[in-house]
């Protein structure tokens, strides 16, 4: 510590020529005394007028190298995303095509119609389900069903039926 | 604002000029950063005109400027800390200096420097305030508010740690 103070000039007049008495006779410590010189000069050497590393940065390389990456991970969860919604069974709008045969006399399970609806999200059919109705189904599909399509349903045929 | 706080005012603003390279020096060592430096010298020097009142005069004008902006840097170290993960998102390469000529001593001195800023705040800065600004030990005693002794360990591990990383890379024979 003594080799360190004194080179930042910390030490009285006798610590400092005892020191230098000591230094002409201790190779250690003279080596580390021009190794402690040496990293002053380079230290205090003017540096070349170098910019700043992060200056020089190629950052946007490395930005549109990202920027893929992420706009295929944004592409990929986009598609997955919209084949689940998509596929979900009560997105969109359910409604009643029209009824495509109908049984004048109908029997116990004899259908006595069928019925068709679509499902459609966006402009576009995501969904289409038939059924075929029969007498003794009847009673259950008016609760599984919804209110709009026992609606339909009831409009032209059931409510004829149910008159005659 | 009455006669002695002028007064004081007109004191700070001639230390200010007459130290503001060397203190903008010191900022810049300490925060390692240009822009960071020239805010912590502004912030210190508001702060020490706002607040006449925090000083004493027990240590000189010039001493309590110095103090106000190592702790203004170390203050602007902590803020910037949490912004250094971002350096990990950056590739090696694009950190790498390019194709400029540096003369081998600039160069050496260059990794020298970049040694200082690795070292840890306590035993870096009462050492650049030493060897960058030739500040006695005991003016870096009171500006750091630690023991003298304390300044003279510090000085001389940061020198320790300083020579083992040179003799490492083979700057020193």
């Amino acid at each position: 510590m003594l080799v360190s103070r004194g080179l930042d000039g910390d030490l009285a007049a006798s610590e400092t020529a005892f020191l230098h008495e000591h230094i002409i006779c201790c190779q250690e410590c003279m080596k580390v005394n021009e190794q402690y010189l040496r990293l002053r000069t380079l230290l205090r050497t003017p540096m070349a007028v170098v910019e700043p590393v992060l200056d020089q940065a190629h950052v946007s390389r490395s930005f549109w190298q990202m920027g893929w990456k992420i706009a295929a991970m944004l592409a990929v969860c986009i598609g997955v995303l919209g084949t689940l919604f998509l596929a979900r069974n009560d997105s969109g709008d359910a409604r009643v095509i029209h009824i495509i045969d109908k049984t004048l006399y109908p029997y116990m399970n004899t259908p006595i119609g069928a019925l068709a609806y679509y499902r459609h999200f966006a402009g576009h059919v995501v969904q289409t389900q038939f059924f075929s109705i029969s007498a003794q189904a009847l009673p259950s599909m008016r609760s599984s069903l919804s209110d709009s399509v026992l609606y339909s349903y009831r409009s032209p045929l059931f409510q004829d039926k149910e008159a005659e | 604002m009455n006669g002695s706080a002028i007064a004081y005012s007109e004191d700070i603003g001639s230390v200010v000029r007459q130290n503001e390279d060397m203190l903008l020096r010191v900022a810049r060592c300490i925060t390692r950063d240009r822009e960071s430096a020239k805010d912590a010298l502004q912030d210190a020097v508001l702060s020490v005109l706002t607040s006449k009142g925090s000083f004493t005069g027990a240590a000189s004008l010039k001493t309590y400027l110095y103090r106000t902006v190592v702790n203004k840097c170390i203050d602007t170290n902590r803020r910037n800390a949490r912004w250094r993960t971002l350096l990990f998102f950056m590739r090696p390469e694009d950190l790498s200096p390019g194709a400029v000529p540096v003369p081998e001593s600039a160069s050496q001195g260059m990794v020298i420097k970049d040694f200082i800023n690795r070292l840890p705040d306590k035993i870096r800065i009462p050492f650049i305030l030493a060897e960058c600004e030739e500040l006695p030990y005991q003016e870096i005693s009171e500006i750091l508010q630690v023991p003298l002794n304390t300044v003279r360990t510090r000085i001389f591990r940061a020198r320790e740690k300083l020579r083992g990383l040179a003799l490492k890379r083979g700057i020193l024979p």
